[in-house]
């Protein structure tokens, strides 16, 4: 009976565990832990030129999940484009950006553009409205931390994020673009619109 | 003024002939909101710098696709380059265009019809650029014009310097800045407006260029032909214009001018605006309204212009282009359609292929004109 006694005792012990890991994932899910998974989405980059003006290169191949955790302002996951898809309507300045400038045919850490570390403070409040936010941005095969502004809204299981913010392309190691005298300037805009579908 | 006297007035103005190489404003939609990118002169057309030269063969003609690395020193080579690339390297920094366009013109209306070969230009450009300062210079054949042989003659000349902070002066012999630089000198709102192909300035020009915006601010004496010809038609004109970029594909521009009187035209002035979108890559859409405002009793008309280019495959663009005029006590209104289309079918080889059908207030029959224009840019 001893041995009965203290298997008893044991199995009380494993379902109060049991019973405490389910409260506390029901108490994080109550808060409202929810993934955004990009649905359709697209990256502009504005290219101010030497000669005055500006073009853009465009992408929709934006992909990419991001939870939002309560608990943390960081949004864990991360967002990216596959840097061939940038298209600026002609085909030789395509082919100047992609091969020569961004090189993204050297395979991983070019050949996309990764956003991470997405930090729009505390959204437990509410999603909605403009937020400033930090990141990291990995380009051209390095890292560094950017800055911008976010504008968020939430439509039903769905929310809209329409953010942007400086690159200083000397930063990420890429040469200055430069073609038979006409090139980019060194700070182009970044600007990433999507709408993402929520799910708990 | 007779039927007769305004047919002849649209009929001798496409005569007369195209202005140098045109600046292109449907390259807004290949996101290029600036004519510096491919032309010396901010303001358009003329001599293209070495990136429009690239440009033209490996971006806009139908044939040219394959992508050959810049010569030395940042110059284009190849069939991209002047003359085929005949002299190499041997110009260094100097550039060189020639500019020739053959063209063949019918015309037809009020119990008359015509049509002729011409050669509407026949110009050498060429340009030095060094340390902000560019000098530029044109030398040509103009047609003979009434009782007028043919001559040399220079359309423009001129030196200009720009600071790193993008404000610059310009000094010299050229077009001043207004409006929309339509290709066509025969647009309403360069004709009308007084900057069609014989209409530059000597003057000084100063401007500011940033990312979104260029500013041009131009003070002449009058307008180069009357100065030169001292026929009493030179008087004080100003003229600015503003372009704000809204983006890459979205671009504004406000104008005005004011002229003084003289001996051959009255006191006038202009204000008005233009707009151009691109809402897709191969759709640009400019549309450009002024007010021509005329001292004694000359009153003010209304112009305005629309051209829409769609690029149907690379290399061949179709136009469309209503323009229209308003009435006056002294000037007659105007409609006017263009369709035309643009075939750039290899490098520095452009066919322009226009229809006109011009119709005057008050005038039942209207006047119909055909021209082809083959632009050889060598």
């Amino acid at each position: 009976m001893t041995l009965g006694t203290s298997n008893s005792g044991r199995w009380f012990k494993l379902n109060c565990s049991a019973a405490l890991v389910m409260l506390l994932m029901a108490a994080v899910t109550g808060a409202q832990s929810r993934a955004w998974t990009v649905a359709t989405g697209d990256v502009r980059v504005t290219c101010p030129m030497t000669v005055g003006g500006s073009f853009e290169a465009k992408s929709s191949a934006l992909a990419g999940k991001l939870s939002v955790d309560p608990s943390s302002t960081v949004l864990a996951g991360e967002l990216s484009v596959d840097l061939k898809t940038l298209d600026t309507g002609i085909s030789l300045r395509n082919q100047h950006m992609v091969e020569t400038y961004l090189e993204a045919g050297k395979g991983e850490g070019f050949d996309n553009a990764t956003l991470s570390n997405i930090d729009a403070g505390s959204l437990a409040s509410g999603v909605d409205g403009q937020k400033p936010f930090t990141a990291r941005l990995r380009l051209h095969g390095v890292t560094q931390a950017v800055a911008g502004r976010a504008t968020l809204s939430t439509r039903g299981s769905s929310v809209r994020v329409d953010a942007s913010f400086p690159v200083r392309i000397s930063s990420y190691g890429i040469a200055a673009p430069r073609y038979l005298g006409v090139g980019v300037k060194d700070d182009v805009t970044v600007r990433v619109v999507f709408n993402a579908t929520t799910t708990p | 003024m007779t039927t007769r006297v305004w047919m002849a007035t649209v009929v001798i103005a496409l005569l007369l002939g195209a202005g140098s190489a045109g600046a292109e404003p449907r390259f807004l939609s290949k996101q290029y909101n600036r004519c510096s990118s491919c032309h010396i002169s901010a303001s358009g057309g003329g001599l293209l710098t070495p990136y429009g030269r690239s440009l033209s063969g490996q971006e806009l003609s139908t044939t040219r696709r394959v992508t050959t690395q810049p010569g030395a020193e940042g110059t284009v080579s190849g069939e991209e380059a002047f003359l085929y690339d005949a002299f190499g390297q041997a110009l260094g920094p100097v550039q060189l265009g020639i500019s020739l366009r053959p063209a063949y013109l019918h015309y037809e209306g009020a119990g008359f019809s015509d049509d002729r070969n011409l050669l509407m230009n026949a110009d050498l450009q060429g340009a030095y650029r060094g340390h902000g300062f560019t000098v530029y210079g044109e030398a040509g054949r103009m047609p003979e014009i009434g009782s007028e042989d043919a001559k040399l003659y220079s359309r423009e000349h001129w030196v200009s310097y720009e600071g790193k902070r993008g404000i610059g002066v310009k000094a010299g012999r050229y077009l001043p800045a207004y409006g929309v630089y339509f290709s066509d000198h025969t647009s309403l709102v360069r004709n009308d407006l007084g900057f069609d192909k014989y209409d530059q300035v000597y003057g000084v020009e100063v401007s500011h260029t940033s990312e979104r915006s260029l500013l041009q601010v131009s003070f002449s004496p009058g307008r180069a032909e009357s100065i030169v010809k001292d026929d009493g038609g030179s008087s004080f004109n100003t003229t600015g214009r503003l372009q704000v970029d809204f983006g890459p594909k979205v671009v504004a521009v406000g104008s005005g001018l004011y002229r003084d009187g003289n001996s051959l035209e009255a006191k006038h002035g202009a204000t008005g605006g233009a707009l151009g979108v691109a809402p897709w890559k191969r759709l640009s859409i400019w549309t450009e309204g002024d007010a021509l405002i005329r001292s004694n009793q000359g009153g003010t008309s209304f112009v305005f212009v629309n051209e829409t280019a769609f690029e149907a495959y690379r290399g061949i663009w179709v136009r469309v282009s209503p323009q229209t005029r308003s009435t006056t006590d002294s000037y007659p209104g105007q409609v006017r359609w263009n369709i035309g289309a643009d075939l750039l079918p290899r490098t520095h080889i452009h066919v322009n292929l226009d229809f006109y059908h011009d119709k005057t207030h008050g005038i039942d029959e209207g006047i119909k004109t055909f021209l082809a224009q083959l632009h050889l840019y060598l």
